[in-house]
């Protein structure tokens, strides 16, 4: 190894000695990681895109506003434009230089999380040769340890019990699983190969923020609810402003309550649940992670107490004053033919389906080994937190008001 | 005093004469019905109006009788609007204004200088129906396409019969005086222009049935519209292209173009029998041994037959059960096969493969509204192509059995009358999440999501009309209640919605016979038309291709973008479409079928073997 145990462990005794390269910034995860840095004493290194707009400080710039990140914290940040998916990472060569010199540890958090196949080009540009880059640079600098995001969907297609180890896997649900399995495979091989201490993290779904609700990346739980919310809004305006002619037809009704029926039927596997952990959660047991794992290790970041779709339709019935929403069997649902709500709510979930009646029940001793010792547990998701989430969402329509 | 808005639009009068055509059931520009010339139709009054505002013209007794007859009904705004979203009435106004003003003012009406040849052909056909008058003459000097110079003729003549015309060709080889003949008054590609007599067969407008031999006699005067719909009220069917455009015209000159070609042919399969008046003024037909023979085809500049004064055009049977369809795709490849398949299988009385510039043109009033449903159409849908089927319910019922995504009429008639709604930012957050592995059209073509599509966009004629003017709103809301205006068969039959394909800017068609079953030839004929377009920075889509004789050919249509006004575009597009031209060469001279357009000039006639397979 590059560094031995104890002088990792003495490195790491000030945190403001470090200086912690963090790739995908401007992503959910990336970024609530980046800010939790700077605020814990780290120096922080990042190296983002630039784009059409915005240079890549100006983009960073933004997601700290929304994160109300003290100006102070600044001085410990620096930014520098470049591309993961190029070679020497598309960075100048003052800048490669500079970061080869000066990274101690690094986090890797870019990563395409597209499920569909159509995009496998893309997604495998990033997930697999974009973390071949890092890795190289990684090689060539003094760095001693690689944090690696991943996802603990690297199970694919397996059943029931899920180790914190790396698995044979050879079938997956999408595009990402598959990359973010290889990728796991790369660096694994790659940090032994070069005496790079390694920690594996495995998130399973990241939702916003338990104690604000604050979230801006709007997909996964949040895709559904906005559904079903555009889905009611547009037949109460049918039923209030076009005496509910096309609302008829699809057999949605307003109570004298003003509760709206929507006929939906939602199918749900007898074992299935849906493994969400907040953003918060994530952050915190990452970080607890990273400093007090010094060996390597895979790790689940995730909840021992996954709800069940039943769960969800519940909160978004009560919250939303819906009825009509159920979550059948495949028997109950070939029953009848789908309706244009079954059919268009099938197809947003339809990438989502493995998520929502995962069969996983993911092992999390390693993580819950360090946890325990800082007192981080997961919050289940109650409804107040679901509420909390949600009103957050509608407040900024779904991101659209945030930057 | 000349108002600049007014001049504005005159200059942007596509001269795609749909106001001469009562095409929207509003009645026709009363004086154009009476007087036949062009001028007195809301294009030529345009052209006048542009003719005073440069100074070009003066005022005489012909433009103060043109500027006198206009009634300001309103009209052409509709039909204008319609097609190009132009507002005609504000050059109406402003002509009549300034007619007034000028003889109020005591302007004298400039006598026009007296011309033999127009007093011989005034006593031949009457003293009203030839004239060499600037305000009318004018009107015939020009078009929109930027390849030629405008020419300003000697006189323009109306004949009403076969005997006139002879009379006509009689007095012009006398006095040795050149002569073109115009369709309908209009031409869009710059050809039909001379220094000499202009003869317009705006007043031949005979209609007989012959219904026991399947055909209709057709004078050179009758639209393609007009003849449709006289065909219609027999349950019958003719085949023709454009509305505006004169069926004889169409025949003799290029062939007939149309999405029925893979049904009806071309060429010679269109009629049975033509009439013309040769260079002598003598008469023949084409079931006369003696006659000269049109059937040929050769790869050449070929001269004018004669005049084509009438046809016996075929008349088709049509059923009760038909229905158009769209079948979309994502690759020109796969849209190409299909077509081509199609054709092979005989599936289908109406084929084509249209482009998501012509989609979202044709169904959207307005050049915003087109803009929006192309990029919803192409960007969020994925259809960059659609193959666009009339046929009855067999055909229906075989192409849903080929496993294909149809956009069936309702759902089409759903999509159009809710296209203002299209944009709505929560709808396309819908779509755009609804992206995964299955194409986002394949899902909304479930004829289960048409009621939620129905009730998300709020489709109804109220709805559509929300992207006109104020003033227009209650016409359009009233002209799209009716049904035929939703209907994928009868705007296919009609194409009163094809013009507006050149609203936001005038067009120049790059038309080639190709071998459909070289799929790979067709798509890089397209690739370099786009690439040269691109190169002088030209708008250019891909047209549409129709399957010709059991899709062994078929008729290519690539579309070139100008703003005829602006000299810089001008001088561009004369430069691209040579090299375009030097594209067709090349593939034509190595690989069999491919055909360029401009040979087929003047030999319309011909039988559509010799052309294809030669």
């Amino acid at each position: 190894m590059r560094l031995s145990t104890k002088e990792i462990l003495e490195k790491r005794s000030n945190r403001t000695s470090i200086n912690i390269l963090v790739t995908g910034a401007t992503g959910f995860i990336g970024s609530h990681i980046c800010v939790k840095l700077l605020e814990s004493g780290y120096n922080v290194f990042l190296i983002i895109r630039k784009n059409r707009e915005q240079t890549a400080f100006e983009r960073f710039k933004a997601i700290t506003d929304w994160f109300e990140l003290d100006p102070i914290l600044f001085s410990k940040l620096k930014v520098f434009e470049g591309e993961l998916e190029e070679p020497s990472l598309n960075l100048n060569s003052a800048d490669h230089d500079f970061l080869l010199k000066n990274v101690d540890e690094i986090v890797h958090c870019a990563a395409s999380t597209c499920f569909t196949e159509q995009k496998r080009e893309e997604t495998e540009k990033v997930n697999i040769f974009g973390l071949g880059n890092i890795l190289e640079f990684a090689k060539q600098s003094r760095c001693y340890y690689f944090h690696h995001m991943s996802t603990a969907f690297v199970a694919g297609k397996t059943e029931g019990v899920f180790k914190e180890a790396i698995v044979d896997v050879d079938n997956f649900n999408n595009i990402y699983e598959e990359t973010k399995y290889l990728g796991e495979r790369a660096v694994s091989d790659f940090c032994r190969r070069n005496g790079i201490g390694l920690n594996i993290y495995r998130p399973s779904i990241v939702y916003g923020n338990s104690e604000t609700g604050k979230n801006f990346r709007f997909n996964a739980l949040y895709f559904p609810v906005k559904t079903i919310l555009f889905l009611k809004n547009l037949y109460k305006k049918d039923i209030e402003k076009n005496k509910g002619a096309n609302a008829q037809k699809m057999g949605v009704t307003k109570s004298s309550e003003g509760m709206i029926f929507l006929p939906i039927r939602i199918v749900q596997s007898k074992n299935g649940h849906m493994n969400m952990i907040p953003i918060n959660y994530c952050v915190d047991a990452f970080c607890a992670i990273m400093e007090d794992s010094v060996n390597g290790g895979i790790f689940h970041l995730v909840t021992r107490d996954p709800e069940k779709l039943e769960t969800i339709i519940e909160y978004i019935k009560r919250m939303f004053n819906i009825e009509g929403i159920r979550a059948v069997d495949v028997d109950e649902l070939n029953k009848s033919p789908k309706n244009a709500l079954e059919i268009l709510f099938d197809t947003y979930i339809d990438l989502y389906k493995p998520y929502i009646k995962d069969p996983h029940i993911f092992v999390d001793d390693n993580a819950k080994e360090i946890l325990s010792r800082h007192h981080i547990q997961c919050p289940p998701l109650t409804y107040e937190i679901f509420e909390k989430c949600m009103n957050y969402a509608i407040d900024v329509n779904w991101g659209k008001k945030l930057f | 005093m000349i108002s600049e808005e007014a001049k504005k639009i005159a200059n942007q009068c596509r001269h795609y004469a749909m106001c001469k055509i009562d095409y929207l059931g509003t009645g026709l520009c009363v004086a154009g019905k009476e007087n036949h010339y062009v001028s007195y139709y809301p294009q030529g009054r345009m052209d006048i109006y542009k003719a005073l505002a440069n100074n070009t013209i003066p005022v005489t007794k012909g433009l103060v009788d043109i500027a006198h007859s206009c009634t300001l009904c309103g009209i052409c705004d509709k039909q204008c609007h319609f097609i190009t979203e132009l507002r005609p009435m504000k050059v109406m106004h402003e002509l009549k204004k300034y007619v007034d003003n000028y003889l109020e003012k005591g302007g004298a009406i400039v006598e026009v200088p007296s011309d033999p040849v127009v007093v011989e052909l005034q006593k031949a056909i009457g003293e009203k129906w030839a004239t060499n008058d600037p305000a009318i003459t004018v009107t015939y000097s020009d078009d929109p396409c930027p390849l030629s110079p405008a020419q300003l003729p000697r006189a323009v003549v109306l004949p009403s019969s076969q005997s006139e015309v002879q009379k006509i060709v009689k007095i012009a080889n006398k006095y040795n005086v050149p002569y073109v003949v115009r369709g309908n008054g209009m031409s869009v590609i710059g050809v039909v222009y001379t220094t000499g007599l202009v003869i317009d067969t705006n007043r031949m407008k005979s209609i007989e049935f012959d219904l026991d031999n399947w055909c209709v006699h057709v004078g050179a005067g009758v639209s393609a519209f007009d003849l449709q719909k006289e065909a219609n009220k027999h349950g019958l069917r003719v085949n023709v292209s454009e509305p505006s455009a004169l069926v004889c015209a169409n025949i003799m000159c290029s062939g007939i173009f149309s999405l029925f070609n893979s049904a009806y042919g071309t060429g010679a399969d269109t009629y049975v029998n033509a009439e013309f008046v040769d260079d002598k003024g003598e008469v023949f037909n084409l079931n006369q041994i003696s006659a000269p023979n049109l059937s040929s085809y050769t790869k050449a500049d070929v001269k004018l037959p004669g005049i084509c004064t009438s046809a016996s055009v075929k008349l088709h049977p049509m059923t009760d059960d038909e229905e158009g369809i769209l079948i979309p795709f994502s690759t020109l490849n796969e849209a190409l096969l299909f077509t081509r398949e199609l054709s092979a299988r005989r599936i289908g009385i109406a084929v084509g493969l249209i482009g998501g510039e012509y989609l979202s043109t044709f169904i959207s009033p307005t050049k915003e509204l087109a803009l929006n449903a192309k990029k919803i159409l192409t960007e969020t849908l994925g259809i960059q192509f659609a193959v666009a089927v009339v046929g009855d319910k067999y055909d229906v019922e075989s192409i849903r059995s080929m496993g294909k995504s149809v956009i069936s009429n309702r759902l089409f008639r759903s999509l159009i009358l809710g296209l203002p709604n299209i944009i709505d930012d929560e709808w396309l957050d819908i779509l755009n999440n609804l992206k995964g592995n299955q194409k986002l059209y394949e899902i909304l073509c479930k004829e289960e999501m048409i009621p939620l599509i129905e009730v998300a966009l709020n489709s109804s004629p109220e709805t559509l009309a929300k992207a006109v003017p104020n003033d227009l709103k209650e016409f359009y809301a009233n002209l799209y209640s009716r049904p035929e205006m939703t209907d994928i068969a009868w705007l296919n039959m009609f194409r009163i919605v094809s013009a507006r394909m050149g609203r936001e800017k005038h067009f120049v068609p790059l038309i080639v016979y190709v071998p459909l079953d070289k799929p790979d030839v067709i798509q890089k004929m397209n690739e370099e038309f786009k690439n040269i377009a691109d190169k002088y920075d030209i708008k250019n889509d891909f047209g549409t291709i129709v399957p010709l004789d059991l899709g062994k050919r078929a008729i290519f249509e690539y579309d070139y973008y100008i703003d005829h006004t602006d000299k810089k575009e001008i001088e561009k597009i004369q430069k691209a479409v040579m090299e375009a031209g030097a594209v067709i060469e090349k593939y034509s001279s190595t690989t069999k079928g491919v055909k360029w357009i401009r040979y087929t000039l003047n030999q319309g006639c011909c039988r559509k073997e010799n052309l294809l397979y030669t």
